[in-house]
């Protein structure tokens, strides 16, 4: 049987970032992808934070960056723009390049990447997980792949954590289900990102207009599956690219679900850890989750390293990460769960008004990054009815 | 939105649409039996799991899943 230090499932940029941490420190590290290609087919808008956030993870790389973010603009349902200038922000990616730019650095750190490869099922020690049982579909072949600690970084699919009883099934209501275009247009903002919020653009969610190269956008949208009635999320792109770009041509379709929920009470058992979206770190608001797999994958590295150097791999040890995790970011999704199920339960007329007073407060030239925390407690200001929604999901 | 195994249908009866699916992997994640799984690039049912319950088809973007017939069905959603 073969055996290494750590597994672990799943080629995104939480898998690849723990992988290439740990081979630094000298750890055997085998990192399995399914795929044929690392961050083939994409499934993100691949918008994400700043050049200086992501250069602290892989150094920055020209191929793989296509726009600079700049200002953001929020449109109402009625159509009022709030526009917010926000240098530098953050990035649009080429998420394919960037994805295998990240396993690239795990190879390069003497990390193991084997993509065609699937985890299909847990190998089980005496109340502890000791690896994975592996197929490779090149061969057809499965074969045994021990190991001190399994790392599922396996995305939203996220069966490590379902076999390993960390995680259940998603409920419905708990994901969004996403779809976007690549389009070809004239006159797409340049190094602005466009929101749009609305009940009949997409219930539950918001339709997002992302610049890339010049002349191309991804434009796509979420929505609360419990919300949409006999529609599909296709049905409300179909509908909002008619309206908004008519001329456009569509070059690309990408599509996918992505965790809206509360952080995990625990992300961790006896051998074996989940990072990224495969343990619900993502923003349920926003349903972004590319620094937040980058930031798990840190701390989760942190407490790997030592439960590799001393040999500790339970679930009393692995625990350190959940603290962690919450202090450096749980506590923030925690709330942004609250506000997911708050925000997108808001009427159309409502949003308006929200919309009204964050216009007052950016044109009052305050220049902070958007606060959500800001837009709730306008929101209970200036919504009537928004209290007692307000209060149901609180209290 | 927990879904229990219905009385009515025994076998599954749900169908891919592969000109829709995109294999975006959105559907595995919702399925209470774990009879979805994305092999590779392939979604793949596991007809001995699926308990029919329709949640799949509510989550999936381009509206690729469906039931092959309707009769006797109830959605329990
Ligand atoms: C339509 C859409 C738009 C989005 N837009 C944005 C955005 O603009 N900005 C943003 O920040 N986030 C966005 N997201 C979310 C973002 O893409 C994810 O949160 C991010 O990719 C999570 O990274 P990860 O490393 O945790 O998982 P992933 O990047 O999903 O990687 C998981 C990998 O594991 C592999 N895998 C799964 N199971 C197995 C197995 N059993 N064996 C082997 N390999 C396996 C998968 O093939 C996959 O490659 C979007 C998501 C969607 C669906
Ligand atoms: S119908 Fe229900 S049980 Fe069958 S595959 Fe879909 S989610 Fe799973
Ligand atoms: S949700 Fe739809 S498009 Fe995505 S993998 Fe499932 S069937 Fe295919």
């Amino acid at each position: 049987m073969e055996k290494t230090d750590a597994v672990i499932i799943g080629g995104g940029p939480a898998g690849s970032i723990v992988a290439s941490t740990l081979a630094k420190k000298g750890f055997e590290i085998i990192l399995l992808e399914k795929r044929p290609q690392i961050g083939v087919p994409v499934r993100c808008g691949e918008a994400t934070g700043s050049r200086e956030e992501i250069s602290r993870f892989i150094p920055i790389d020209e191929t793989w960056i296509l726009a600079d973010i700049n200002a953001a603009r929020l449109i109402a349902p009625g159509g009022r723009i709030v526009e917010k200038h926000l240098p530098s922000v953050g990035v649009v990616l080429d998420r394919s390049r960037f994805d295998q730019a990240l396993a690239g650095q795990a190879a390069n750190s003497g990390a193991d990447v084997r993509v065609h490869t699937e985890a299909v099922g847990l190998l089980r020690g005496k109340n502890c997980v000791e690896g994975v049982l592996a197929r490779d579909h090149r061969t057809g072949k499965t074969y045994e792949l021990n190991a001190k600690v399994t790392i599922g970084a396996d995305g939203i699919e996220g069966f490590i954590g379902r076999w390993a009883g960390i995680t259940r099934h998603l409920k419905l209501s708990a994901i969004h289900s996403a779809i976007q275009y690549l389009i070809e247009d004239d006159g797409l903002p340049r190094d602005t990102i466009e929101l749009y919020a609305g009940r009949k653009i997409a219930p539950g969610g918001y339709a997002w207009v992302f610049p890339k190269q010049k002349g191309f956008a991804n434009v796509g949208l979420g929505v609360d599956p419990t919300m949409i009635e006999e529609n599909t999320a296709k049905d409300f792109l179909d509908r909002f690219v008619e309206q908004h770009f008519p001329n456009a041509k569509i070059h690309a379709t990408v599509a996918g679900g992505t965790s809206g929920t509360k952080p995990l009470k625990t992300m961790v058992g006896n051998g074996v850890l989940l990072v990224g979206e495969a343990a619900h770190q993502n923003n349920p608001l926003s349903g972004g989750g590319i620094m937040n797999a980058l930031e798990g994958a840190e701390e989760a590295s942190k407490v790997l390293t030592e439960a590799l150097t001393t040999g500790d791999v339970s679930c009393r040890f692995l625990e350190q990460y959940d603290s962690r995790w919450k202090n450096r970011v749980g506590h923030a999704i925690t709330k942004f769960a609250l506000l997911r199920k708050l925000i997108y339960r808001l009427e159309d007329h409502e949003l308006d008004n929200i919309a009204a007073v964050l216009d007052g407060i950016s044109r009052n030239g305050e220049d902070k990054p958007i606060d959500y925390a800001e837009i709730f407690k306008t929101a209970v200001k200036t919504a009537p009815g928004l209290i007692w929604k307000a209060k149901n999901l609180l209290w | 939105m927990e879904s229990k195994k219905s009385s009515l249908v025994t076998t599954c009866r749900l169908t891919i649409d592969l000109e829709k699916c995109l294999s975006c992997a959105a559907c595995p994640p919702v399925c209470h039996t774990g009879a979805l799984n994305l092999s590779s690039l392939l979604l793949e049912i596991n007809k001995e799991l699926c308990d029919n319950c329709s949640i799949c088809i509510k989550v999936c973007p381009t509206g690729a899943l469906l039931f092959s017939e309707t009769t006797n069905f109830k959605p329990q959603g």
